[in-house]
């Protein structure tokens, strides 16, 4: 991942601010990193000496406990809504939930966050109790988060499974099957439902991207300590230079991270291939 | 014919223009922006800013006291004129690679390897990893590379779309028969092509301008803003300074805001969605326009 790897120190001047950089330098300071990871088997350590393997660890699995259960939570909400949505399109709270739906997909996440948070100010000052819903240490702070990382996404699962829905509608073996009088529930569910889920399987590592871009910002507005909130702040972006000052760039940590994500997406990957091989009769083999 | 979401898209998107351009010359707008230190009661107490909604500011004012109503009415001009620039440009890079890729092996592998390097991983990361090479925040054309980074990073997507659409009307009867005909590839393009193909063009172009809006509230959320210079403020310091109203700079301070001036972030943000609503409903309106038409 040579990108990753671009940060140089920076050398600042005051006439005229910018950064040198030669090629050369750039291939030393690569094969230097290199060098150090095949000595230590680490990536590197923090400012207080500890390896990044162990602070990444911790916030992984504070991570994983939003990321997990979210996953599964918005996979199964948005499935029964797709295919509530669906069976109920043409009746009056079908079309409602339905536009829900696309209304709410583009109402930026943020937006909820920021708008719930004033909504619980405002009652706080009428007189609301203070609830502790907000942290990282308790196993109750992560209902808060989850919940709402797994609304957003479940959104976008309830449109994927509509529209799939809709792909099956009006094919022969569907004609068929209600012409011998089964049950619309049935049809819909143990006919289309199966035969677009293969198609719906590959859409899981898409799925999990948009997890991920909720959970950065959830984290990061719920004061919820895990990796995505680490991850900007490992930039540290900082916006007065004095001369002498270097550029600040927690560089182990962002590769640290990035292969979380990789890796988190990667596992994701798998499942679809063995949901795949379990469920898609075409399916031959990897 | 009932098209909701197209009427009201399009009003959302006059209401929009009208206050870009003619905003500040509203009778209520306080165009100067003027900064307000301190405000005085009637009882002789006083408070400093930024000050809660009030009779006089009704959705409050920011940290240096200016009018917050004010402050978002001449931010939205910037904040559609970046918006247009982003999308146009990624669209003026995209489109023409979409074409050649359909038509030469070489650059459909192109857009592969961009697509495998910029889509795999959520757009705010690369955006945010390409944005911090030290090249471009220590530029002198800041903002011009700022611009062109956002643009491009979707550039793959965008291409990949119209690689797509191209490849899958490839094998329409009216196509081959176009191909059968010998016409040039030129006239096929335009005349065939391009009639179905500028539809959906047109739809992700429309529907491109509110993720581009809500990329920019995400990347102001965290921090990075496209207007910002380095300014030398005393001899021995260098300061990055935010150069604009646009709207995502209100976000600046949001962790600190969200709890002890909630207002400042809650209109920002709104503002901000209702870009977003806006060109998604049209989006949505204009393809069922279209599809209306052709379905016939």
């Amino acid at each position: 991942m040579p990108r990753n790897v671009v940060y140089e120190m920076e050398r600042t001047q005051v006439t005229n601010i910018h950064h040198s950089f030669t090629w050369e330098e750039y291939k030393d300071r690569v094969s230097d990193y290199v060098k150090y990871i095949t000595e230590h088997k680490s990536l590197g350590s923090n400012r207080s000496g500890e390896p990044i393997e162990v602070e990444l660890q911790r916030l992984m699995k504070r991570s994983l406990k939003l990321i997990v259960p979210a996953f599964f939570l918005s996979l199964a909400m948005g499935i029964v809504k797709g295919v509530a949505d669906f069976r109920y399109r043409n009746r009056k709270w079908g079309m409602f939930s339905t536009n829900i739906t696309s209304i709410f997909q583009s109402i930026p996440d943020f937006f909820v966050i920021v708008g719930f948070q004033y909504g619980i100010l405002l009652l706080i000052r009428l007189g609301f109790p203070k609830l502790p819903l907000y942290g990282y240490s308790e196993w109750y702070h992560i209902i808060l988060p989850t919940m709402f990382i797994a609304l957003f996404t479940m959104m976008y699962v309830a449109k994927l499974i509509h529209s799939l829905l809709l792909d099956e509608e009006g094919k022969e073996y569907i004609r068929t099957a209600i012409s011998k009088g089964v049950s619309t529930n049935k049809v819909v569910i143990k006919h289309m439902l199966k035969n677009s889920f293969h198609k719906f399987i590959d859409y899981l590592p898409t799925i999990m991207l948009v997890l991920l871009t909720h959970l950065i910002i959830v984290e990061y507005l719920m004061f919820y300590q895990g990796i995505g909130v680490r991850f900007f702040s490992a930039f540290e972006l900082i916006t007065v230079f004095r001369v002498g000052t270097q550029f600040p760039i927690n560089i182990p940590f962002i590769i640290g991270s990035i292969l979380f994500f990789t890796v988190v997406l990667l596992v994701v990957e798998w499942l679809k291939f063995i949901g795949k091989a379990l469920i898609d009769p075409f399916f031959k083999g990897a | 014919m009932k098209n909701i979401q197209l009427v009201i898209g399009l009003v959302l998107f006059v209401i929009l223009i009208i206050i870009a351009l003619a905003g500040p010359y509203l009778p209520f707008i306080d165009s100067g922006l003027t900064k307000k230190i301190l405000e005085r009661y009637d009882d002789g107490s006083f408070s400093v800013p930024p000050f809660a909604p009030n009779d006089k500011h009704i959705i409050g004012t920011d940290r240096e006291g200016r009018d917050l109503l004010s402050r978002i009415i001449i931010g939205a001009k910037e904040t559609v004129f970046y918006l247009l620039f982003i999308v146009i440009l990624r669209y003026t890079l995209a489109l023409p690679l979409g074409l050649l890729s359909f038509f030469f092996k070489g650059f459909h592998l192109l857009l592969l390897t961009f697509n495998q390097f910029f889509s795999r991983l959520p757009t705010i990361i690369v955006t945010v990893i390409i944005i911090n090479i030290p090249f471009f925040i220590f530029s002198s054309e800041r903002v011009l590379w700022m611009i062109i980074l956002i643009a491009f990073v979707e550039v793959g997507r965008v291409g990949d779309i119209v690689y797509n659409h191209m490849k899958s009307n490839s094998h329409n009867a009216y196509i081959e028969n176009g191909i059968v005909t010998g016409i040039s590839t030129f006239r096929l393009i335009k005349q065939y092509y391009f009639p179905f193909l500028m539809p959906q063009v047109i739809i992700n172009f429309v529907l491109d301008l509110g993720r581009t809006m809500l990329l920019l509230g995400q990347l102001g959320l965290f921090s990075i803003f496209i207007a910002q210079e380095w300014l030398m403020t005393e001899r021995a310091i260098v300061e990055l300074q935010l150069t604009s109203h646009a709207w995502p700079l209100l976000l600046k301070d949001v962790i600190r805001d969200i709890r002890i001036y909630p207002w400042i972030p809650f209109w920002a943000t709104f503002a901000i969605t209702y870009v977003t609503v806006t060109f998604n409903l049209l989006g949505d309106g204009i393809r069922k326009y279209y599809m209306r038409r052709y379905s016939i």
